[in-house]
């Protein structure tokens, strides 16, 4: 019954945490009702990264045990890694423009992040591109490994060189600069996020495996 | 040995077939200093405006006169099964690779030499004692742009949108060889040698980056269908 409802039952949990996140929780005291985008474009941006990671674990296991499962995870996840990327670069634009008053700057976490956008989506294309199922694999692969370089970069670019993007406030040394209550519910996103990833990457998988089945029933029928 | 023999072997051929007709090195030097006339064009007049611009429209228009090379040179090595030739005839493969890479190197750099030639002459550069220092930084901008290039365009081989794909997979991954070389000019026209010598090292350490990912990764990139 829950697995079959799972995608509703997905979407009320998301729902509610970003409800919380808009209304429930106290406004920031400096940055006011702007700071609630946090609590979509920090989850987003998370599980980008992983979604980046997954693919390249795929892509690893791809290149390693040639099984087209590993690429189905790779494709998939890199898939959701861009639409989260997108959403990263929408809602920091919508922050930016409140807070900054500009909807882009050229800071080195917004440059970097823009790479990884153009990287995946060259990833996706070359996957469109290339008919062969086990040639697009392979070389999806390879890109799926060398793409995953930009990501350590994106996070660590905050740190590494001076912008207006603020530093890590969660992920580093030390605790945490952030209020409880704030952190709780930006947690809570996270994890709302992270089940509606699990979700979809799980169906996009369902779907690549349909498509490569068809596939084969389509060459052994010509 | 063999695979450094070979690559130089592979590196000479390219060259050879290139400075016969210079198809691709005319071509291409057309093409970016087009590149280097529209832009200039585009956001002149004023000279201050374009001499602050020099560094990153060279280095743009060397770029993407690079991708229009490197095409050219593919396209050679496709004909009449060429490459498959090569496949089965060496002993080490890589050396395909690294063969490639020498010679964009070499065509490049001469290049990314001639723009900036034209770029000091267009753009009113001053020539400074800095300036001696541009080749060097010149040579191993075009052997990162080459090591990555050279990995890239197997890549995108077999794909039905190339001319759309190579730039999309390649220009991503020279975003810190375009920062080296553009920081690298502008410390030189400032007359900042140390810059410039600090970013030339940078080109250096991308060069090993690019191919060691090459020599790891070309075998399972380029095998034909």
């Amino acid at each position: 019954m829950l697995a079959r409802h799972s995608g509703v039952v997905v979407t009320l949990i998301v729902g509610a945490a970003v409800a919380f996140g808009l209304v429930g929780v106290p406004a920031d005291r400096l940055q006011g009702d702007a700071q609630r985008i946090m609590y979509v474009h920090v989850p987003a941006a998370w599980l980008a990264y992983l979604a980046f990671f997954v693919t390249f674990i795929g892509s690893l296991g791809y290149m390693l045990r040639r099984d087209l499962r590993f690429d189905r995870l790779a494709a998939s996840s890199a898939e959701l890694g861009l639409l989260l990327t997108g959403a990263v670069i929408a809602s920091g634009a919508l922050w930016g423009k409140v807070t900054w008053g500009i909807w882009w700057d050229w800071d080195p976490r917004l440059t970097t992040t823009a790479v990884m956008f153009v990287v995946y989506a060259g990833y996706v294309l070359l996957r469109m591109s290339i008919v062969e199922r086990v040639r697009r694999a392979r070389l999806a692969a390879v890109l799926g490994i060398i793409g995953f370089a930009n990501v350590p970069v994106v996070h660590l670019s905050v740190l590494w060189w001076r912008g207006l993007h603020q530093p890590p406030t969660v992920l580093r040394p030390g605790s945490p600069t952030i209020a409880p209550i704030l952190l709780a519910t930006l947690l809570a996103n996270v994890i709302a996020f992270t089940l509606a990833y699990a979700w979809l990457l799980r169906r996009r998988i369902a779907l690549e495996t349909a498509r490569d089945a068809a596939q084969t029933r389509l060459d052994s029928a010509r | 040995m063999t695979l450094v023999t070979d690559s130089l072997i592979l590196a000479r051929k390219d060259l050879r077939i290139e400075l016969r007709t210079r198809a691709a090195l005319a071509g291409t030097l057309v093409l970016g200093a087009a590149a280097l006339v529209m832009v200039g064009l585009a956001a002149g007049p004023g000279l201050g405006r374009l001499r602050d611009l020099a560094p990153s429209l060279t280095a743009i228009a060397a770029l993407f006169a690079s991708l229009a090379m490197v095409d050219r040179l593919d396209a050679i090595d496709r004909q009449n099964e060429a490459f498959e030739g090569l496949w089965l005839g060496l002993e080490d493969r890589r050396a395909i690779y690294l063969g490639k890479m020498l010679a964009l190197t070499v065509l490049q750099s001469m290049l990314g030499l001639a723009l900036w030639l034209l770029a000091i002459v267009l753009l009113d550069i001053p020539v400074v004692s800095g300036l001696l220092w541009l080749p060097a930084l010149v040579v191993f901008g075009a052997s990162a742009a080459a090591a990555a290039t050279a990995l890239v365009v197997p890549l995108v081989g077999g794909a039905d949108r190339r001319t759309v794909l190579l730039p999309v997979v390649m220009l991503p991954m020279l975003v810190p060889t375009l920062l080296a070389m553009v920081n690298g000019s502008r410390a030189l026209i400032d007359q900042d040698p140390a810059g410039a010598i600090g970013w030339t090292v940078v080109l250096i350490a991308e060069t090993a980056l690019f191919v060691g990912l090459g020599l790891l990764a070309y075998e399972a990139v380029a095998t034909p269908e």
